[in-house]
């Protein structure tokens, strides 16, 4: 009802009022009396007017669908219907995750009868995720601020982060370059035999069709010489994520989970531009993503939706998650798991000998938990108590690398900086091999 | 623009000035006392000797007491000696000097006119400070020490303000000077109260939309630094883009809204000057008249009751009271928030 600034004067009125009674003083006494209907007699005509009804707020977006550090604007129209407002406060809500870059999300103003402002402002999400814009809060002062009245404005605007594409922009045209030269060195997949680009000329075999005789060669060499073809062949990736808690821990931007995400998503725009196929399983206690692989633009957008929405929680459950991968795809593929290998060790055995035992190879990219928080340590104590959990943590992994590699299932440790060339680097070599080939 | 932010900045003051004067005036001069000062200091530091001198004087004494005690047993004629030194020990530290305290009566005397002196400060302190910074709490200082003043010479009896009733019809009330200062104190309040908010409307947006049209500069200019770059060095190229991603995506706003810096700026949101002027002045007004009239007829109720029919309460000699002025004021202060309680009610009920 009263504001701060009216309980001031309330109480200074009975205070001069009551100082005038005390020393038979007839200024003190009015000026008490003046004081305290002074912060009284607006009261009813305040709450007369409909401040609920008569303001009308109206909130339009750039965009719903947006890229993490990329930027959205916010257009506010706010329209009064009724009489004139002395002060209005505006506050439009952002996500925490988002930064104000330009322009303003709050003000105060005097709104005319029938009047109306407009304002915008440019966010930018941090995180990727699903938002909220909102709700906006309003809270109506009379002229002197001594009452004041709020009202909340549940208009929310929904907008789905993807994953930040800085990186796909930063890697993205190395990678579709056939000669990567300095950083990955790829080559196409080769598959002899069948295909329109020449390989080279070997000794005819029986089994060789005549038309693949290469007559000059034989001439010249005297002996029946075949000439062979090769094709480029796409590889079929499956990403296996763990979006268990363990995954979020440390920092909220720069942590495994969200690290994992943009190698994910560099990944999978990386493969699709090859026009490999490439699939996603996110999982945690339960599969909480399952996009089978396949190429073209579709698919992308597909992954990108997925992890949008994707929130750790829960223990990892690989066993389950592996089985219910593998029963779903029928061929062969290249089980790329993003892990941070915290979860008990014998059911990711299990899951390493399903996939195994169907022909597929694993390779286990896992971020190391220490290398990931070695900022968020500051004091010294906090530091070698780190070093300490760190070791801890090695051991255990050591141990666990030691029974996947009895499987001939490769693990590499990754830090923040070199996670994404260390995924690409995986999938360069996994083409070149022709590893999971479709 | 801010112009109107002076106008109301200099009426407060104005007010506040002639406020001063005004009750410096109403109080008598002998509460203004130069020498308030220096005696306290020097009451204070004579206070502090004593109980310096006081805990020093007993915590010797009962030193040579106790070795008198302790040497008692194997040298009598040294703890004589020492009983005699300490019976001695009040004339031999203060007999050619001794130090009487100063009245705890006379001191608060100093005290209550150097207090004079000291609200005085504050006020014009806050005063100066009031011109440079629309701050709140300069305000209240102002208005409360203003009126502390009358409170502390009123103690006394050295109001000269305020000392006989206040009644006789309306117009004789409204000349009163009593009712005058009393309506010129409420007044500050009611400009000074203005000048903050206009400040809020105008100033400060006004300040944060020069702001934002500045950094809408800075990103338009890094681009076209940008450009000339790239264009000299291709080879950085890509490593510009995210560093320019900002201005090249308000590039792509202005091109689809003509408005958008207007927009952005947020310069619908200050407010029209005149509009404002206006309504200050209707509405200062008949909010005035209303809390002057309900304050008469709360400071002066024999009218009224009177147009009631109550005469054995208008003639009783309760009625030459101040306190008299609870009669109507309970009623009608609490009239208010009442009405105000229906009018939520209703809103309430016609939510649900």
């Amino acid at each position: 009802m009263f504001t701060g600034r009216g309980q001031v004067l309330v109480l200074s009125g009975v205070f001069f009022l009551t100082a005038g009674f005390s020393f038979i003083n007839y200024y003190l006494l009015a000026i008490g009396v003046m004081l305290i209907f002074a912060a009284v007699v607006n009261l009813p005509f305040f709450k007369l007017k409909k401040y609920r009804e008569n303001i009308k707020v109206e909130r339009s977006i750039s965009s719903e669908k947006v890229f993490a550090l990329d930027y959205l604007h916010v257009n506010v129209k706010i329209v009064n219907t009724g009489g004139v407002i002395d002060y209005l406060e505006f506050l439009d809500e952002i996500p925490k995750t988002f930064k104000l870059v330009l322009g303003r999300n709050s003000l105060s103003t005097y709104l005319t009868a029938g009047g109306r402002v407009e304002f915008s402002y440019i966010v930018q999400p941090r995180l990727r995720g699903v938002y909220r814009l909102g709700p906006s809060k309003v809270k109506v002062h009379d002229r002197l601020h001594l009452n004041s009245e709020e009202a909340v404005f549940e208009n929310y605007s929904e907008i789905i982060v993807y994953p930040p594409y800085d990186d796909i922009r930063r890697y993205g045209q190395i990678g579709q370059r056939r000669i990567l030269g300095v950083l990955f060195g790829a080559h196409k997949s080769k598959d002899k035999g069948v295909g329109m680009d020449f390989f080279g000329i070997r000794r005819y075999d029986p089994s060789d069709e005549l038309r693949w005789v290469d007559w000059k060669a034989t001439a010249r060499t005297g002996k029946l010489m075949s000439r062979e073809y090769e094709t480029e062949r796409n590889i079929k990736i499956m990403i296996l994520l763990d979006s268990s808690a363990s995954m979020c821990s440390g920092d909220l931007e720069n942590n495994k989970f969200e690290y994992s995400i943009r190698a994910a998503v560099l990944l999978s725009q990386i493969a699709l531009s090859r026009r490999d196929e490439i699939g996603l399983v996110a999982y945690s206690s339960k599969i909480d993503v399952f996009i089978e692989p396949k190429n073209g633009r579709r698919q992308i957008f597909r992954i990108l939706d997925a992890l949008a929405r994707l929130s750790p929680s829960g223990l990892s459950q690989t066993y389950a998650a592996v089985k219910y991968t593998v029963n779903r795809l029928r061929k062969n593929a290249f089980y790329i798991m993003l892990t941070d290998l915290e979860g008990s060790s014998k059911p990711l055995l299990e899951a390493v000998k399903l996939i195994k035992a169907r022909g597929s190879e694993l390779l286990i990219i896992s971020p190391f938990t220490p290398w990931f928080e070695a900022e968020l340590y500051s004091s010294p104590v906090e530091k070698a108590l780190s070093v300490a959990v760190a070791e801890e943590l090695y051991e255990n992994r050591e141990k666990v690398i030691f029974e996947l590699n009895k499987y001939q299932v490769p693990v590499l440790n990754v830090g923040p900086e070199d996670y994404i060339p260390t995924i690409m680097s995986a999938y360069l070599k996994a083409k070149r091999r022709g590893v999971g080939l479709t | 623009m801010s112009r109107i932010v002076y106008l109301f900045k200099i009426l407060s003051i104005l007010i506040a000035v002639v406020l001063l004067s005004l009750i410096i005036t109403h109080v008598k001069i002998d509460v203004w006392r130069v020498e308030a000062l220096p005696t306290v200091l020097y009451q204070l530091s004579a206070l502090i000797r004593y109980g310096f001198g006081l805990v020093n004087y007993y915590s010797t004494i009962s030193f040579i007491r106790m070795f008198s005690l302790l040497t008692s047993s194997f040298n009598s004629e040294l703890s004589q000696a020492l009983t005699q030194l300490s019976s001695h020990y009040y004339d031999i530290i203060w007999g050619a000097h001794s130090l009487t305290p100063p009245s705890i009566i006379s001191v608060l005397t100093n005290l209550y006119y150097l207090s004079f002196q000291i609200i005085l400060a504050a006020v014009s302190v806050s005063l100066i400070l009031f011109t440079f910074r629309n701050r709140l709490k300069y305000i209240f200082i102002i208005f409360l020490g203003l009126n502390s003043i009358i409170i502390l010479a009123a103690l006394q009896g050295n109001a000269l303000i305020g000392l006989t009733s206040l009644t006789g019809n309306p117009l004789i009330f409204l000349i009163n000077p009593v009712f005058s200062l009393t309506v010129l104190s409420y007044y500050y309040l009611e400009v000074s109260f203005t000048c903050v908010h206009v400040n809020e409307l105008f100033k400060e947006n006004i300040k944060l939309s020069e702001e934002t049209l500045k950094k809408l500069a800075n990103a338009k200019n890094a681009n076209v630094e940008n450009q000339y770059t790239t264009s000299e060095i291709k080879g950085v190229k890509s490593g510009r883009v995210d560093l320019f991603k900002l201005s090249a995506f308000i590039e792509k706003l202005e091109r689809d809204n003509p408005d958008f810096s207007r927009l952005i700026s947020g310069e619908s949101i200050i407010p029209n000057a005149r509009k404002l002027v206006s309504d200050f002045i209707v509405k200062s007004i008949l909010r005035v008249s209303l809390i002057i009239t309900l304050t008469f007829i709360c400071v002066n109720p024999a009218p009224l009751l009177a147009l009631i029919g109550s005469r054995a309460l208008v003639e009783s000699v309760e009625f030459i009271t101040p306190e008299i002025a609870i009669l109507l004021l309970l009623p009608l202060a609490l009239f208010f928030p009442m009405i105000s309680l229906i009018i939520d009610y209703r809103k309430r009920k016609r939510e649900q």
